[in-house]
């Protein structure tokens, strides 16, 4: 059985890619700072720290995928403290790095796979946002760094850039920014946004032997959004 | 190599162009194993150079059933900077590898537009990201493509129609080695070696695309597992355009 190791993996993206994998046969190991209610093998695990993503890696034997969805989200206001930058591009860039290269030791050659979630973001700005913007421009290009690095072995390595995705960080996002669902459904092209089983959709795909081919992009699904001026 | 695939495409209609070619004939086979009827638009019975008359000859081969599924996938290549590349030669490839999926869409999207459902997947080429010598008019025929995709995916996504581009990279297809071969003969000087492996090795994953890869990404791009993408350019590539 096929072991895939899911960051983030109980709330949101994270957990629709640990239903999906788990209803194509996978063995599934979520990773979350803490529990909540799910049928998946669960290990609470702070992605930023990098001591605790090694302490749990140290525990695997082989992991066939890693797909990290682990993240937070948030406007940081430059006129504010540090704290929130820190948090940020601790869990959404540092956790990547952690949980990588923990896991690149004990990918197959020639089948293992990794799928970084990063977010449209991470190809465009946003006034408000520059620690997730930040973040996530370094996940996509950590991603094509690393993919490079692992091509001899046959491993791929690619990122997801999702625009808005249903799911209770965009909810609590649209407060942040007050609109409504309706208002960010209105401003994505195909007028609707993400649903979280359309990104786990994506991971499943690039995980297929088939997409073998594939290393080193950052695809967006985002309906079209990237497209406009 | 994954030959129990299945896409959920079963009873969808699609139009593939240069379905007998390397790539093109993956994906009809891919689209065909998976339960789709397959229109093909090939040489020598359908020439897609002949962009005045593609709409009519085609709507005449779809009759009034709609088509869900659009492949432009045809493209010829002819090597040559701007000055050795003659108008006329030029005019050619422009027509071939943009005007007629140009046309084509312009058959399709009716239809597609009534149903309100339809995906249409563009084969462009890494060119379309990044420059290459000796290729004036197939990059910039491959840039445009890429470039419609993007426009016409905003244009019709209130209409659930997506459109999105591939850009392969080098394919294991007899184009390919005819392209190596010539690019050997005609420029020794920068092209010396015809072998193949050194193109490969200049590749991140070391090896060409099997067409079977370009062909499972057009099913993916075309299923409704991707629902929410459009407007988008996906590399296989294995990680050229990476680099």
């Amino acid at each position: 059985m096929r072991q895939a190791v899911i960051t983030g993996g109980t709330r949101g993206i994270g957990r629709a890619v640990a239903d999906r994998l788990a209803a194509e046969g996978w063995s599934v190991l979520t990773l979350a700072r803490t529990p909540a209610d799910g049928p998946h093998r669960f290990v609470a695990c702070d992605v930023a720290d990098g001591d605790a993503v090694r302490r749990v890696f140290s525990g695997l034997e082989r992991i066939d995928a890693l797909i990290t969805c682990a993240g937070i989200a948030g406007a940081n206001r430059l006129d504010g403290d540090d704290a929130l930058w820190h948090a940020i591009i601790g869990s959404n860039l540092h956790g990547v790095y952690h949980t990588c290269k923990a896991a690149v030791p004990k990918l197959p050659d020639g089948t293992g796979r990794i799928v970084n979630v990063a977010s449209v973001l991470g190809l465009r700005g946003v006034p408000d946002q520059t620690a997730y913007c930040a973040a996530k421009h370094g996940v996509v290009g950590f991603t094509r760094a690393l993919a490079l690095a692992l091509a001899p072995r046959g491993i791929t390595v690619n990122a997801l850039c999702p625009g808005w995705v249903d799911t209770t960080m965009a909810r609590q996002r649209y407060a942040e920014l007050g609109i409504t669902a309706e208002q960010a459904a209105a401003g994505v092209p195909t007028g609707r946004v993400a649903t979280a089983a359309e990104i786990a959709d994506a991971v499943v795909w690039l995980l297929r032997p088939e997409s073998r081919g594939i290393t080193g992009h950052a695809l967006p699904i985002e309906g079209g959004g990237l497209a406009l001026p | 190599m994954g030959s129990d695939l299945s896409f959920g495409l079963a009873g969808r209609r699609a139009v593939v162009t240069g379905h007998r070619g390397g790539i093109g004939s993956a994906i009809y086979d891919v689209l065909r194993r998976d339960g789709v009827e397959v229109i093909g638009l090939d040489l020598p019975d359908f020439d897609l150079a002949e962009t005045a008359t593609i709409e009519a000859r085609v709507q005449r081969l779809i009759g009034t059933d709609p088509v869900d599924i659009l492949v432009n996938n045809a493209g010829i290549t002819v090597l040559g900077s701007v000055l050795e590349t003659s108008l006329a030669e030029a005019e050619r490839v422009m027509r071939v590898n943009f005007l007629a999926a140009y046309a084509l869409m312009r058959a399709v999207l009716p239809g597609m537009m009534a149903q309100r459902k339809g995906a249409i997947v563009n084969i462009a080429s890494d060119q379309a990201l990044i420059g290459k010598q000796v290729s004036a008019a197939y990059g910039a025929s491959k840039a445009a493509i890429a470039q419609l995709s993007r426009s016409a995916a905003l244009d019709w996504s209130g209409h659930g129609i997506r459109v999105n581009c591939i850009a392969p990279g080098s394919t294991q297809t007899a184009m390919l080695a005819t392209v190596i071969g010539d690019l050997a003969a005609k420029y020794p000087d920068r092209f010396g070696v015809s072998s193949s492996d050194a193109y490969k090795a200049a590749t991140p994953l070391g090896r060409f695309a099997d067409p079977r890869e370009i062909a499972h990404a057009v099913a993916f791009l075309a299923s409704d597992a991707a629902s929410f993408i459009t407007g988008v350019i996906l590399p296989v590539d294995g990680g050229g355009t990476a680099q």
